[in-house]
């Protein structure tokens, strides 16, 4: 059997199951098969009744339409400190400097940081601490005036980081980060800037 | 599983209640894979998914219930409709026009509405049905299906082949 119709049949058991699988990941695995992976996936999802959402997501959903960045809603409601979560997350990434991957964790939580080149790794990592997949969830949905939040970062371009400047008030943003809030990549990326920046 | 009539019947309660954050945290998984899988990039499909949310999130505020269509249906359309904002370059995240009619007779939109994997699963044999009931009505993983069929995983997976073809073929993929 084709290896996309076994990552489909552990998918579609997953989501069923009220897992919340990240399709994303999947499709990495899939490699070129990717394509065939998300149009079966796709017909599952819309002939299948969807499962109730927990207690959760809808809080973090419901964070999201209110203007805040649903990680940071997440961590929140889930009552984790920051340096809790780091360490957490410095032992499954299997890194040391913990003062910039905390920066780095406090943006990417903050909505500051551009989720769309952050690796799998970290994704996966952020998955095995708190239970559930987080990627959707990074950034708001509205801003706190009502208006698209994505709209903002399309306007603004997307936001890269320095390690050595973590946003001055990642807690609470009465709006999606200001583009001149951050500030520009580091010239030469080491490990744990390609986590989270990609390979520029 | 809840049926396909019982999710659309608590959909609808949802929606009269107000609780729309239940409603988008519920679909947002459906909307994420259709925007990845039409853009052919999780990047873009991500981004998309967000505006498909808020215009959602729009219509709801804008006083929009849908009394005679399923949710389901309603997710359908907006994300069909953003997406082709999308792919001709126009903003994705403006409300959307007064004149789009909602449950406009769409052959595609009545594959959503009418066509359901229970009835699908229904109509195989019943060797077959066990296995794709177990795994995609149930959520039992293949390995645990065989178990309880008292089968191998190869052949777990060999019975949920017609399920998977007949996906294919709504997808216009028969390979």
């Amino acid at each position: 059997m084709a290896d996309v119709d076994r990552l489909f049949d552990e998918l579609a058991a997953a989501y069923v199951r009220g897992e919340r699988p990240e399709l994303a990941s999947y499709l990495a695995r899939a490699g070129d098969d990717a394509d065939e992976l998300a149009r079966l996936v796709d017909a599952f999802l819309q002939t299948v009744p969807a499962p109730e959402p927990t207690d959760d997501e809808v809080a973090v959903l419901r964070a999201r339409l209110e203007g805040e960045p649903g990680l940071l809603a997440l961590r929140t409601r889930r009552g984790r400190k920051l340096d809790d979560v780091v360490d957490d997350l410095a032992g499954r990434l299997e890194v040391d400097d913990r003062t910039r991957l905390r920066r780095y964790y406090q943006r990417l939580e903050g909505g500051v940081l551009d989720p769309h080149p952050v690796d799998e790794r970290v994704w996966s990592a952020l998955r095995g601490v708190f239970g559930t997949s987080v990627r959707t969830m990074i950034r708001p949905l509205a801003t706190r005036q009502g208006g698209s939040a994505m709209a903002y970062y399309r306007r603004t371009g997307s936001a890269s980081a320095d390690p050595a400047s973590p946003p001055s008030s990642a807690a609470t943003p009465a709006e999606p980060p200001a583009v001149a809030d951050v500030d520009p990549a580091p010239a030469a990326r080491d490990e744990l800037d390609r986590l989270f920046l990609g390979t520029g | 599983m809840l049926s396909a009539s019982q999710s659309d019947h608590d959909d609808a309660d949802l929606l009269a209640d107000g609780r729309i954050e239940h409603l988008l945290a519920k679909y947002e998984p459906v909307i994420v894979a259709r925007c990845i899988k039409a853009t052919k990039s999780v990047h873009d499909g991500h981004d998309v998914a967000q505006d498909v949310m808020f215009r959602l999130f729009r219509e709801f505020e804008a006083g929009k219930r849908y009394e005679t269509l399923p949710y389901r249906v309603v997710v359908y359309q907006v994300t069909k409709w953003t997406l082709a904002d999308f792919f001709a370059g126009r903003r994705t995240d403006s409300p959307l026009p007064d004149d789009l009619e909602l449950g406009a007779d769409d052959p595609a939109d009545r594959v959503v509405s009418e066509l359901w994997l229970r009835e699908v699963v229904d109509q195989l044999p019943e060797v077959e049905r066990a296995a794709c009931t177990l795994v995609y009505l149930e959520g039992l993983g293949p390995e645990q299906a065989a178990k309880v069929l008292g089968t191998t995983r190869n052949n777990v997976d060999q019975r949920l082949f017609h399920a998977r073809k007949r996906l294919r073929e709504l997808t216009g993929d028969d390979g």
